[in-house]
């Protein structure tokens, strides 16, 4: 016989399907909407349901957005010729932080993962030859990860930008701000050293 | 608490909690194991470039009393697997590997010789440019390894030798070549001779493949039949097999160098491979 889930039994079991949540902070946090002032659960509950309902993914870079096309790609200021490749949406937001970044974006939607069983086919990468072949693309920055995931994506899609006469770079690689040299990994120091450049340049 | 230090190969990683990373290694004194890296996430110091797939580790495992999971205590980097990422080909070939490891294998079974083997395959591949003969070939010596091997040379049924015979059925069903007593009707003829190479090249070291002169053609009717042969008895799809077709079509397994590839050229081994490790392979 099934048997039915108590509302905190749902609000927790739905909880545990959020990435990073386990059972005891489900629970936690059920609990804790039980019993937090009115407007928090139901403004929680309202933002989940219009986050659904009033976002829409760009149809030029595929950032999620409230608007198609994204205020990003309708930003006149921006260097509209430079393209920033990343791998998800979170890594746009991230550039944006950064402020020095005034060109565009391309939000591949992942990388290639044999071992989870995506390849090419899986990354959005026919809009991106179709915005180069276009001839409204000077330079595509590669911005994926520096992981092998992030590095066989990059190579892949330099790959396919092979016979477009376009600039491709790839993000600069070496020590974190506020590292050790001592606890970094040879792979970064020598990196490091590859990319290193005059100083004050 | 015991503790283990070993070599490890590092299969897969997930994120953890907020700041901890779930590792799957395969390890030279354990076989497979899944291990928490505490702080992997956060700090900058704990695990340093250590816990990418494709690389080799020396580890420092401690097995708490009661704990669903091992914790990996320390992590030192003995090889990176950073060339395999400037191939899409050994990217495809190695990840296959790592998934054979990773979903055929059970965990904490010890086979020592699978580690010394596996890690010989991938520092082999990093000075490498990938075929689809590389790629064909690592499938079933690993399979070969883990208990899978077909029969190739003598009737899978009856034991009779095939080799002499111009064509022989292929029955995946009854494990490999059959003679035509043995055979089922719909199992596909192939040449024996090409069984009879590919019995050869499993005990021919991966850098010696061109040795073994299989055409380009018979490697794809290869491909077919081993496809077949690993759905059936390892009862699973790999998701890097899927991975390894799309990129044959693109011409990645072609044996040419790609853009950046920066590795040695074929039968150069990287600087700092294990002295030793890809004689196995």
């Amino acid at each position: 016989m099934t048997q039915l889930l108590t509302p905190i039994e749902r609000v927790v079991s739905a909880l545990r399907r959020l990435p990073g949540i386990g059972e005891k902070t489900a629970t936690r946090l059920a609990y804790f909407l039980l019993a937090a002032p009115d407007p928090v659960a139901s403004d929680l509950a309202e933002a989940i349901v219009r986050l659904r309902s009033d976002v829409v993914i760009c149809e030029r870079c595929f950032t999620p957005s409230e608007r198609s096309p994204c205020p990003i790609c309708t930003d006149e200021n921006r260097q509209g010729r430079q393209v920033c490749v990343v791998e998800e949406p979170a890594d746009l937001a991230s550039i944006e932080r950064a402020g020095n970044f005034q060109g565009l974006y391309h939000v591949l939607g992942g990388t290639l993962s044999p071992l989870d069983g995506i390849g090419p086919d899986a990354l959005r990468i026919g809009p991106l030859l179709q915005r180069v072949r276009a001839g409204e693309v000077d330079e595509v920055i590669l911005a994926t990860n520096p992981n092998p995931e992030g590095e066989a994506t990059a190579l892949f899609v330099a790959d396919q930008l092979r016979d477009c006469e376009v600039l491709v770079t790839r993000i600069g690689f070496g020590m974190p701000l506020g590292g050790d040299l001592e606890y970094v990994d040879r792979v970064t120091v020598r990196r490091s050293l590859e990319n290193r450049r005059a100083f004050g340049a | 608490m015991p503790e283990y230090r070993t070599a490890a190969l590092v299969l897969r990683t997930f994120d953890h909690g907020e700041s901890d990373r779930l590792v799957h290694l395969y390890t030279e004194k354990l076989g497979r194991v899944s291990a928490i890296a505490k702080g992997a996430r956060r700090s900058q110091r704990r695990f340093p470039g250590t816990l990418e797939i494709f690389s080799k580790l020396e580890v420092q495992i401690v097995d708490p009393p009661r704990a669903q999971l091992m914790r990996l205590e320390g992590a030192v980097l003995v090889e990176p697997g950073e060339p395999l990422v400037q191939h899409l080909g050994r990217f495809a070939i190695a990840s296959q590997l790592l998934e054979m490891l990773d979903r055929l294998t059970g965990e904490r079974e010890a086979n020592p010789e699978l580690f010394h083997f596996s890690a010989g395959v991938l520092t082999v591949l990093c000075a490498e440019r990938p075929d689809r003969l590389l790629a064909l070939l690592v499938q079933l010596k690993t399979l070969a390894r883990l208990g899978y091997r077909p029969q190739l040379v003598a009737c899978a049924g009856c034991g009779q030798p095939v080799s002499g015979r111009d064509r022989v059925a292929f029955d995946v069903a009854h494990g490999g070549a059959t003679c035509p007593d043995c055979a089922s009707g719909e199992a596909p003829r192939v040449p024996a001779s090409l069984l009879a190479r590919l019995e050869v090249g499993i005990r021919t070291p991966l850098r010696q493949r061109g040795e073994l002169g299989i055409p380009d053609r018979a490697v794809r009717q290869a491909e077919r039949l081993f496809s077949r042969f690993v759905l059936f008895h390892v009862g699973l799809e790999l998701r890097t097999a899927d991975f390894l077709s799309q990129i044959r079509d693109l011409e990645c397994l072609d044996g040419k160098r790609a853009r950046g590839d920066t590795a040695p050229a074929s039968g150069a081994a990287p600087a700092g491979a294990a002295a030793g490790s890809a004689g196995r392979a």
